[in-house]
């Protein structure tokens, strides 16, 4: 069993073009493109000696730009070498289909969570000046329906953590199998477990601002009703009082 | 910041009023027989009715821009309200005494316009603190409220000879001041609450409002100039039988002349902002209009003065020409001179009023703006 990361032997990454399958991998293997999230490429290569195919792969995945080195495993006769755009799967025929599903899994799984957590990235500047609204609420309509947005916001993203949450923390499959195995390092090797964590921490706080000035802005609201509810009566009262006035001097001045 | 069509339109209503009471003070009732009685509205060229609702219109307008301004300076809310009730009692106090030195102390409680103003301050420093949904509503129920006050009170009652004819007992002097005064606080509190209201509509002196948002609200207040224009135009259609509702009438000040005066100083407002209050507009007057312009400054900022100095210039010599050729200082109330001659003379004092204020300003002589300004 061989782990490893980066590339093998420090040679300049030779890019392949899109679709096409680098010389020199055994026939039968072959490109889907769009197999993987954002328009990735997945090579899949059945193969009996998937080590010797090692340098090809990483130089293959590492020339589809400027993502970081690719994640490399090698695991029981199986090789996977993956970045977010591209990931090559090469193991024994009658391995490579879960092996590849397994690893298709995976990238789905981590393409989601580094979309929220660009999002929640983003919405820290926000949360910033929303701050002293979680004190005072608002009663700008605008104001309240941006916040109303974020609060949505922030709440699609918590949903979609959770629904992702039973991907990441997928226990391992007994008796085990190759492609559990390759989920379960990738997995693990992306440190995802750790980052959905951070994440939901963050998002939490997140939250509670916009729970906080939801609340604020409902109290702001149901007491500019009452005020002005309040304000009308005392007209209405006004409005009597100056009635009876009116009569009264009217009856005294006749 | 000062708006072009607020001076505007003070000046407009300024020489109307100027007009209106030189006819009707010096010759409304000339060349009739003595057992005539003058009425209203017996002119239709004469202005009557117009200038009253517009000055009262424009002192809320005037009122809302102070306030922006004051806030503006960082003034608390606390100095705001003592400068706003010290401004309203000091017009209310020199309502009072221009009532005693100009139609002389019998008159002294017969509720003028600066009362009214000076009351519709010190209302307005409490409009101010309310939800902008409340205002509204104020006006909805005094315009509601007045014809039936009119009727309680008995309103034709003191006025039999079209002037307020008051005794000098606490439930007239109370009437007048509620009810059936010249500019009792009902329905006449609707004029300034209104322009408090559609000075939100005008730009912010600081511009920091987004113009969408002004656009809706002056899109609005369009739609209501037509309603309430549209509303007047009905009650004047099918009740004619209540005169203090469907009738046309300034004294009573009925429902549909309420309403359709409250149009009429909506949509000037709003058009003259619309033509003259544009940046481009402003920098491009050049010449004839800039002098205009400039004129129209000058006598809107000395709009108080013009009143009083209106009033003292043609009732004072009336007073001593009564009382010098029959003793009695009314004597010649109305029928001292023909229309021709009335007309004449408020063009000319309309006329000099532009230099003589220019000159004031140029001088730094004191004026009754420059004595409100140091008491309040």
């Amino acid at each position: 069993m061989k782990i490893g990361r980066g590339a093998m032997d420090g040679q300049p990454a030779v890019a392949a073009a899109p679709g096409a399958v680098p010389d020199g991998l055994p026939p039968g293997s072959r490109i889907e493109t769009a197999a993987l999230p954002a328009a990735g490429e997945l090579l899949r290569i059945p193969a009996d000696q998937p080590g010797e195919l090692l340098s090809t792969l990483v130089d293959w995945a590492a020339g589809s730009g400027p993502a970081s080195a690719p994640v490399v495993i090698e695991l029981y006769g199986g090789l996977v070498v993956w970045t977010p755009q591209r990931a090559a799967v090469a193991a024994p025929a009658g391995r490579v289909e879960k092996a590849t599903g397994a690893v298709c899994e995976f990238a789905a799984t981590a393409a989601e969570l580094a979309a929220i957590e660009r999002e929640v990235a983003a919405a820290w500047q926000d949360y910033e000046t929303d701050l002293p609204a979680g004190f005072t609420g608002s009663s700008d309509s605008r104001r309240v329906l941006e916040l109303e947005a974020r609060y949505r916001r922030s709440m699609s993203l918590a949903g979609r953590l959770s629904r992702l949450s039973p991907r990441i923390h997928l226990p391992a499959e007994h008796p085990p199998t190759l492609a559990g195995q390759f989920g379960e390092r990738l997995r693990d090797r992306c440190r995802l477990a750790d980052r959905e964590e951070f994440i939901d921490d963050q998002l939490e706080a997140i939250i509670r601002l916009y729970e906080t000035c939801a609340q604020r802005t409902s109290d702001r609201l149901l007491a500019h009703r009452e005020y002005v509810l309040i304000w009308v009566i005392v007209l209405l009262l006004a409005a009597e009082m100056v009635l009876l006035l009116v009569d009264l001097l009217a009856a005294a001045g006749g | 910041m000062r708006l072009l069509s607020i001076d505007i339109l003070r000046t407009v209503a300024i020489f109307m009023m100027v007009l209106v009471h030189f006819v009707e003070n010096l010759a409304s009732g000339f060349g009739m027989p003595p057992t005539d009685t003058v009425g209203s509205f017996h002119r239709w060229w004469l202005p009557t009715g117009l200038a009253a609702p517009l000055f009262t219109f424009l002192s809320g307008v005037s009122y809302r821009a102070w306030l922006t301004v004051q806030r503006q300076r960082g003034l608390t809310d606390e100095a705001i309200a003592k400068g706003t009730i010290r401004r309203g009692l000091v017009l209310f106090g020199l309502g009072l005494a221009f009532n005693v030195f100009i139609w002389l102390p019998e008159d002294t409680f017969n509720w003028d316009i600066l009362t009214l103003i000076g009351s519709a301050l010190i209302l307005l420093n409490c409009v101010r603190r309310m939800p902008p949904e409340v205002p509204p509503v104020l006006i909805v129920l005094m315009t509601l409220l007045s014809p039936a006050l009119q009727l309680l009170a008995d309103y034709p009652a003191y006025w039999t000879e079209a002037y307020f004819d008051y005794d000098f007992t606490l439930a007239d002097v109370l009437l007048g001041y509620l009810v059936v005064g010249y500019f009792p606080l009902f329905p006449w509190l609707v004029f300034p609450v209104a322009g408090f209201i559609v000075g939100r509509a005008l730009p912010p002196v600081s511009g920091a409002d987004d113009q969408p948002a002004v656009f809706r609200r002056r899109l609005r207040l369009g739609l209501v100039a037509g309603l309430l224009g549209g509303g007047s135009l009905l009650l004047q259609g099918f009740v004619q039988g209540l005169p203090t509702i469907g009738g046309w009438t300034m004294f009573p000040a009925s429902t549909s002349y309420l309403l359709g005066m409250l149009a009429v100083v909506i949509a000037s407002l709003l058009l003259l902002h619309r033509l003259v209050d544009g940046t481009a507009s402003a920098v491009a007057a050049t010449g004839l209009a800039a002098r205009l312009a400039d004129s129209c400054r000058v006598i809107s900022r000395h709009s108080l003065s013009i009143y009083l100095l209106h009033h003292a210039i043609h009732i004072w010599p009336l007073w001593a020409f009564g009382l010098a050729s029959t003793g009695e200082p009314t004597a010649h109330w109305r029928t001292v001179v023909s229309v021709p001659v009335a007309v004449l003379l408020a063009v000319v004092f309309c006329l000099a009023s532009v230099p003589l204020f220019r000159q004031i300003d140029r001088r730094g002589w004191p004026t009754v703006e420059g004595l409100l300004r140091w008491l309040a």
